[in-house]
């Protein structure tokens, strides 16, 4: 499968002195799906400015389909690349219809195919600034899926919507990400889960951890969920009688254990002997929402 | 130089120039300025030197400065004094205010990201600003000069050189306004910062020009503001485009 973006130890560094991103790599091959996942200053939304073209690398190098960023080959690169901004300054002087035929003209296409697909028809007229969020929103991705691009970035693209608006759009996103090479920049881990197979997670600009969600899952210790009549603090007493560590979640434990199968059976046994009434005991697979977290929480000392 | 007039480049500043168009405030600005600077005031001034034409009386000091010491009535005051300085500070305030509207509250209401999610580089998206502003004052300073210079040839004995020395002037001092609003673009990340440093670096362009117009003599006076306002854009553009970088402008 062909390559359709490298970042290859890319760094950069604002002019602030912000060390925006740190010696990071990643690869998307065509047809895949990728997120970036991390907090607010992780670096998310200095890649997509490079990927756009808008910012230059201070060390490294990004390929877009082999084509690297400011090379005179990356204009036609650029062209095949759609983004859909986070959260968006609108436009009041400028109607969505305007804006549409402007990206449309700059892809060298009519926007009718994009309008129609996102349902933008009877809005066309209407100010940017003065249409509701959600689609403002739709406006940014039929601007970005006007040139029929194979790859489609989406920064945030749910960002500050709420949960009606937000499912309305994940709809159209699966339907326009479905045969195209997407990356997907997000903070909201369920988003990240839904919408994409390979997962780059981000930190204070550096790349963290990546690969599949199942190979991001098997680096997590398995736990096991137990719930007693008695409550979680009798549960957590007899858990550490067994020389388990555990911890309380919502009203229930989790132990960390080496081998569920093995292991949960004599876990049960202990507590069932020390008159412990447990009615539930369950092995918990890590999703993103509990590897999030552990991968990306930033110690006290780096505030 | 491609990308600067491309087809790219193009379609944004038609696109700069329809947002321009629908700004009432930026219209104002537009209109105002140069209405009172370029428009009213000279032509008011050269009317009134007409009717009431009166000898200058400088004081000795002033009248052995090169750029004072021809001017013997009130009209060579008028015309080689007051209208170059009219001039200058309609062009750098005209086009600091039009520059308000088209970069400075682009990159204020973050809608900038639009055009960075389009396929267009930096570059073309800073020339349409930069253009749609030189552009937007010139339509506006411009037909006014004219009916100044109909006026001066008409009323006085300045010539034909005077109004042609005088037009370069106004054109370069537009293009040397309009590159120093780059500076404010690059700087500035609102509207009340970029109106503070418009007023900063206005103070180097009218220091220059006053020292223009007490040391150069006659019509000279605006071949050499020219020529510095010229090097005023040359120097903007260095410095936005090299030393702080486009990529200020997105951050």
């Amino acid at each position: 499968m062909a390559t359709a973006i490298a970042f290859r130890s890319v760094s950069k560094r604002f002019p602030d002195g912000t060390q925006a991103l740190s010696d990071a790599s990643w690869t998307l091959e065509a047809g895949d799906h990728i997120c970036l996942v991390g907090p607010s200053g992780s670096g998310k939304s200095t890649s997509v400015h490079l990927l756009e073209g808008m910012l230059q690398p201070d060390e490294g190098s990004i390929l877009v389909f082999g084509a690297a960023v400011g090379s005179p080959d990356f204009r036609e690169a650029r062209r095949r690349m759609g983004v859909v901004p986070q959260g968006a300054g609108m436009y009041p002087d400028l109607t969505a219809g305007e804006y549409l035929k402007l990206a449309g003209r700059l892809y060298g296409v009519r926007a009718h195919a994009a309008i129609e697909a996102l349902g933008l028809g009877e809005h066309l007229h209407a100010r940017l600034s003065l249409l509701a969020p959600g689609l403002q929103r739709r406006v940014s991705l039929a601007a970005a899926v006007v040139g029929d691009p194979d790859i489609l970035v989406l920064d945030e693209p749910t960002f500050s919507l709420d949960p009606v608006a937000a499912q309305e759009l994940r709809i159209y996103l699966r339907d326009l990400m479905r045969g195209r090479t997407a990356v997907v920049c997000t903070h909201n881990v369920a988003e990240a889960e839904a919408l994409a197979q390979h997962l780059v997670l981000m930190r204070q600009g550096q790349v963290v951890a990546q690969g599949t969600l199942a190979e991001l899952r098997r680096r997590t210790r398995p736990r096991l969920r137990l719930a007693a009549r008695e409550g979680p603090d009798q549960l957590l007493a007899a858990l550490d009688r067994l020389g388990r560590h555990a911890d309380e979640e919502d009203g229930a434990v989790l132990a960390s254990v080496d081998d569920p199968a093995m292991e949960a059976p004599e876990i049960l046994r202990g507590l069932l002997e020390a008159g412990l009434e447990v009615y539930e005991c369950a092995p918990v697979r890590a999703s993103l929402e509990q590897l999030y977290p552990e991968e990306l929480a930033v110690p006290e000392d780096e505030g | 130089m491609r990308r600067l007039f491309g087809f790219q480049a193009r379609l944004l500043f038609w696109k700069e120039i329809r947002q321009v168009t629908r700004s009432p405030v930026a219209i104002l600005n537009a209109v105002a300025l140069p209405g009172a600077l370029v428009f009213l005031a000279p032509i008011l001034s050269l009317v009134a030197s007409v009717l009431h034409p009166e000898p200058l009386h400088v004081p000795a000091l002033e009248a052995s400065l090169p750029g004072f010491q021809h001017l013997a009535t009130m009209q060579d005051f008028v015309l080689y004094v007051s209208m170059p300085m009219f001039f200058v500070i309609a062009c750098l305030l005209t086009c600091a205010l039009i520059a308000a509207s088209i970069l400075v509250s682009e990159r204020e209401r973050r809608s900038v990201e639009l055009l960075a999610a389009l396929p267009v580089g930096m570059v073309e998206v800073v020339s349409a600003k930069l253009l749609a502003t030189l552009a937007t004052a010139a339509a506006m300073i411009l037909p006014m000069y004219a009916i100044d210079a109909i006026m001066v040839l008409l009323l006085t004995q300045a010539g034909t050189s005077y109004v042609g020395t005088a037009a370069f002037m106004v054109v370069a001092a537009l293009l040397g306004a309009t590159a120093t609003t780059l500076l404010v673009a690059l700087t500035a990340r609102d509207s009340r910062t970029a109106t503070y440093l418009s007023g900063l670096l206005a103070v180097p362009g009218l220091f220059v020009s006053s020292l223009c117009v007490v040391f150069v003599p006659g019509d000279a006076r605006f071949v050499v503001l020219g020529m510095v306002m010229l090097a005023m854009a040359g120097t903007a553009l260095i410095i936005g485009a090299r030393r702080l970088g486009l990529e200020r402008y997105l951050l």
